[in-house]
């Protein structure tokens, strides 16, 4: 099992290093990788990383798509974790 | 009467599918200072900057011996230049020379001649043989490495690392190889170009990242530009590159310069497995052949070298800013056999104009459109 995703130290590492042109594309700047996301993925991962909290963030979901909150803290911690996989690390400089 | 101008002698001018620096390095040199004379010092005559009709055009070219001759001929051959040419500084672009070019630091001075180059001390711990022994005497992460003078103890090494493995020649060129007979052909292929020793290393499956400074001899970076490949060619080349700022390699390349007390232009490659450390996997004592890159966003790392050495001044430069890219164009540039003629006889050849009168030439036809 991977360690557990703190979300609050994810948004810390993610605010000051992504860039987002339009809603569906993403640079990092400390890794110079960038990804190409789907219109919903962009738009949290915006939001979220833009200082949005947990909770409204999972309210605006739940009130767009109908999903239960349970399902949305789950998905929204995958989604961070594969992130992270990708090559969103921390740096030591967010420790 | 107008002063006559200062002139750079510069290497490296080839910039065929393994671009040298020499062209990227005139080019930056020519945005900031329009009246520069530029010499090009070249290894052979279809070199293809010699034969450029843009920013990175010369004034005039001579003839060098081949590195591998060793320093009595380079010094003979700048002597007859030196007679033709007073130079001011000279920035050479190619690892094989450097060496040469640092033994010969005494005698240029005593010519006038200036240069901003590392110290033999530098130069060897950052060799191919001896950069994963720095790196881990100085816990700087490195990929797993062997130096091999010989077939048999390559061989060896390969076993030990296991396929798929980079064998990498003294100066030059890594291939992939995936088995023990790509083994012994690479092998064979590089000892004949390069000669020993041989390098094994383990492949790392990851980013690779580029970082370019100017060292100023006492631990400290001047300025610097740090890119990830975003194209790479077979032989490993980045052929495209986006702008990074990532605190933890500037830290790590921060902390190798210091180690080495670096003096001059430089460009560390590293490697980046998927959540891991950056690896160091060579420092090159000289520009890349990207440097123009930076220079187009401001950070003219050229311009700032040859104001260090001539004029004792450092000027700010700016941080590239992350998300600025550059992808590799190539063009065709038209040349003459009379000019190769001229190179491969006399070993000299000057430009029919010069840069200025060029851009002049370009504007007319531009008006008489």
């Amino acid at each position: 099992m991977g360690k557990k995703i703190d979300i609050r130290q994810a948004r810390n590492i993610l605010y000051p290093r992504l860039r987002f042109y339009n809603d569906q594309f993403v640079f990092d700047t400390v890794t110079g990788s960038f990804f190409r996301l789907s219109p919903i993925a962009g738009s949290i991962l915006k939001s979220f990383a833009n200082g949005e909290s947990e909770t409204s963030l999972v309210a605006k979901i739940q009130k767009q798509y109908g999903v239960d909150r349970a399902t949305i803290m789950r998905d929204l911690e995958l989604f961070i974790n594969s992130l992270l996989a990708n090559g969103l690390k921390e740096n030591s400089e967010g420790r | 009467m107008n002063a006559s101008p200062i002139t750079i002698a510069v290497t490296g001018l080839h910039r065929g599918d393994n671009p040298q620096p020499g062209g990227a390095v005139i080019r930056s040199l020519r945005r900031k200072f329009q009246d520069l004379r530029i010499i090009g010092l070249s290894y052979d005559p279809l070199e293809s900057g010699l034969y450029s009709a843009e920013m990175d055009q010369l004034d005039a070219a001579y003839s060098l011996p081949f590195p591998g001759n060793g320093i009595p001929p380079l010094k003979e051959r700048l002597e007859t230049i030196f007679q033709s040419e007073k130079i001011d500084m000279i920035i050479p672009c190619l690892d094989s020379e450097i060496e040469n070019f640092i033994s010969l630091i005494p005698y240029l001075r005593e010519r006038g001649v200036q240069t901003m180059l590392p110290s033999h001390q530098s130069i060897k711990l950052r060799s191919k043989p001896e950069l994963a022994q720095f790196c881990n005497d100085n816990h700087f992460p490195c990929p797993q490495t062997k130096t091999c003078a010989d077939i048999y103890s390559l061989l060896e090494a390969a076993e030990e690392l296991t396929y798929p493995l980079f064998i990498k020649g003294k100066f030059y060129e890594g291939h992939l190889v995936n088995s023990v007979v790509e083994l012994r052909h690479v092998a064979d292929e590089l000892l004949k170009m390069w000669g020993g020793p041989l390098l094994a290393q383990e492949a790392i499956v990851g980013e690779e990242y580029c970082y370019t400074g100017i060292g100023d001899g006492r631990g400290n970076i001047q300025s610097h530009c740090s890119i990830r490949k975003m194209l790479v060619t077979k032989t490993g080349k980045g052929f495209a590159g986006i702008v990074i700022n990532d605190p933890d390699l500037d830290r790590l390349v921060e902390r190798i310069v210091k180690e080495l007390a670096w003096n001059g232009p430089f460009e560390m490659e590293f490697i980046k497995p998927a959540n891991g450390q950056h690896k160091l996997i060579e420092i090159n004592p000289r520009f890349p052949a990207w440097i123009d890159f930076p220079s187009q966003l401001g950070c003219n790392m050229p311009a700032q070298l040859i104001e260090m050495r001539l004029n004792n001044t450092t000027t700010k430069l700016p941080l590239c800013e992350p998300g600025k890219m550059f992808i590799r164009h190539s063009i065709d540039v038209v040349g003459d056999i009379a000019e190769l003629a001229e190179m491969a006889t006399k070993g000299v050849w000057c430009a029919r104009h010069s840069y200025s009168d060029t851009e002049l030439t370009y504007s007319e036809t531009e008006v008489t459109k």
